[in-house]
């Protein structure tokens, strides 16, 4: 018989086992490529194909020495203080383009253009205006995200739904009223579209800027670990810029995104 | 309240489709006037521009003796959809239009609540509007719109989406709001069943350019019973003629 009520969610913990047990799987084939094709056949050689214990071994020192948490803190400032200077950015610019026809008419064509430009060309600006400091990582990542928030922000007021605009207009409500109770909580799903998309642009924008010209950070820590510390410690650093990015994109966007999105 | 429409015509410059061509009628205060017309005849332009959200090419709208330059809450709009504000729950959404309608704040809940009675939904005040149907939609829109106290209602095919049975329930409904409260209503409807169950006057527009054809009385009492005779009878001379405009329509595209 089909049932018409909704499957129940798993528990947490199940969801947990699940995880645990992806992670496993994966982990358990790639000791099985690395024994087969560097300890066994010999086809690769070991400084070009990482393996699981070698990795570990790798955080292990990374976890001793302090660099792994040093390198996340001082990446985090950066990212917090330069996404904060992109998001206050991108959408005041992304409102006032949307509102004001003259400067979509200027700036509609030039913003996207823009943001195609990929972070890593910005860097000889940085270079060139701040020097190797602290400023030109932060302003690889206020360019890397600030216009993609823009053009987002910009869309999503663009394409709220003109029923709501009209039914609020014929309740009276006009001009700043209209914008704050009907345009703008329109658009809210939109907008926290817009700013999970532009952290993802900043942090790849700090990657690049750290991996350029930083002192300290994960994005230096991957170039000194190849330099240095070799495939392995490449891999342990690159999994925890996977780690981070993906925690702060599941866990604090995909939050709020669920929670904004209750009322449609 | 009355609205004057007067010379009204709307045309797109750049195509040179006349959407309305001088229209002329006046609706009286209290009266409940149905505009009936094949689709694209530009009957929900002319509301539209009543409402103020959009603005005849030559004439003008007197609502109450002033010209209709804006929207305003003097002259409130429900549209086919019920265009609901989904971050807003029931209750927020029937309080939205009181601010403008001058309504002090202290009086906002039990006005609201007066009239989520009155579409009998007091029971989902605080519902998110994503948990209401299609007919609770409209009810809710309904009550948002006469709690602006607003005496006219500018009503554009309200229960063109909704099934048969709701439709029929939210008819009934809004005929003893209607009794009960006695706004200037403007209706709009491709059906004529909801035109003669509702009009006072029903106007006929033809189409390509939309004009008014002809203007119906319906004289008979309410409640109205679509098989007594009276309404048999108009509705099959206002059918008759509607075909011929339908027919019309359809050679000249």
């Amino acid at each position: 018989m089909k049932t018409l009520t909704k499957k129940a969610e798993a528990p947490l913990w199940l969801k947990i086992l699940k995880i645990i047990g992806i992670i496993a799987a994966v982990i358990l084939v790639w000791q099985v490529v690395f024994t087969l094709m560097v300890e066994v056949f010999e086809i690769w050689k070991p400084y070009v194909f990482p393996s699981p214990m070698r990795v570990l071994r790798a955080y292990k020192k990374l976890i001793t020495n302090g660099s792994l948490f040093l390198g996340i803190g001082q990446s985090m400032k950066r990212i917090l203080i330069g996404y904060s200077i992109a998001v206050v950015i991108g959408v005041v610019s992304g409102m006032l383009i949307a509102r004001f026809d003259f400067l979509a008419k200027l700036l509609r064509p030039i913003v996207p253009a823009i943001q195609s430009l990929p972070s890593v060309c910005w860097v000889p600006f940085a270079i060139l205006w701040y020097g190797l400091a602290e400023s030109a990582t932060i302003f690889i990542v206020v360019v890397g995200s600030a216009f993609s928030i823009c053009t987002a922000v910009d869309s999503g007021i663009r394409e709220v739904n003109p029923l709501y605009v009209r039914a609020g207009l014929t309740m009276g409500a006009k001009g700043a009223e209209l914008y704050t109770r009907v345009i703008l909580p329109a658009s809210v799903p939109a907008l926290i579209g817009a700013l999970r998309h532009g952290w993802s642009f900043a942090w790849r924008a700090l990657m690049t800027g750290e991996m350029m010209m930083s002192s300290k950070g994960i994005g230096l820590m991957l170039s000194q670990a190849r330099e240095i510390g070799g495939i392995n410690e490449v891999t342990a650093v690159m999994l925890v810029i996977i780690l981070i990015s993906m925690v702060i994109d599941k866990l604090i966007f995909g939050l709020i995104e669920k929670k904004a999105s209750r009322w449609n | 309240m009355s609205i004057e429409i007067k010379n009204v015509s709307r045309y797109f410059s750049d195509t040179g489709n006349e959407v309305l061509k001088n229209i002329n009628l006046t609706i009286r205060d209290g009266e409940f006037f149905c505009l009936l017309g094949p689709s694209g005849c530009g009957k929900s332009t002319l509301l539209n521009q009543v409402a103020g959200l959009d603005t005849p090419n030559e004439g003008e709208i007197l609502v109450n003796g002033k010209k209709v330059t804006e929207p305003g809450p003097d002259r409130i709009m429900i549209f086919q959809e019920a265009a609901l504000f989904p971050w807003l729950s029931v209750i927020e959404n029937v309080k939205f239009g009181m601010k403008a309608a001058g309504i002090p704040k202290e009086e906002w809940d039990a006005h609201a609540m007066k009239y989520l009675a009155m579409v009998n939904l007091a029971s989902c005040r605080n519902y998110k509007v994503s948990q209401l149907s299609g007919g609770m939609k409209q009810r809710v829109s309904i009550a948002r719109a006469l709690a602006t106290n607003s005496k006219v209602l500018l009503m554009d095919e309200p229960f063109a989406a909704l099934d048969k049975q709701t439709k029929n329930l939210l008819r009934d409904e809004l005929e003893q709001i209607w009794l009960a409260e006695r706004k200037t209503v403007m209706f709009v409807t491709h059906s004529v069943e909801e035109a003669l169950f509702f009009g006072d006057r029903v106007a006929m527009m033809s189409s390509n350019p939309g004009t008014i054809k002809s203007v119906f009385e319906v004289n008979f009492p309410r409640p109205r019973h679509i098989d007594s005779p009276d309404f048999v009878e108009l509705r099959h001379a206002i059918l008759s003629e509607l075909r011929v405009e339908v027919e019309r329509f359809e050679n000249v595209n």
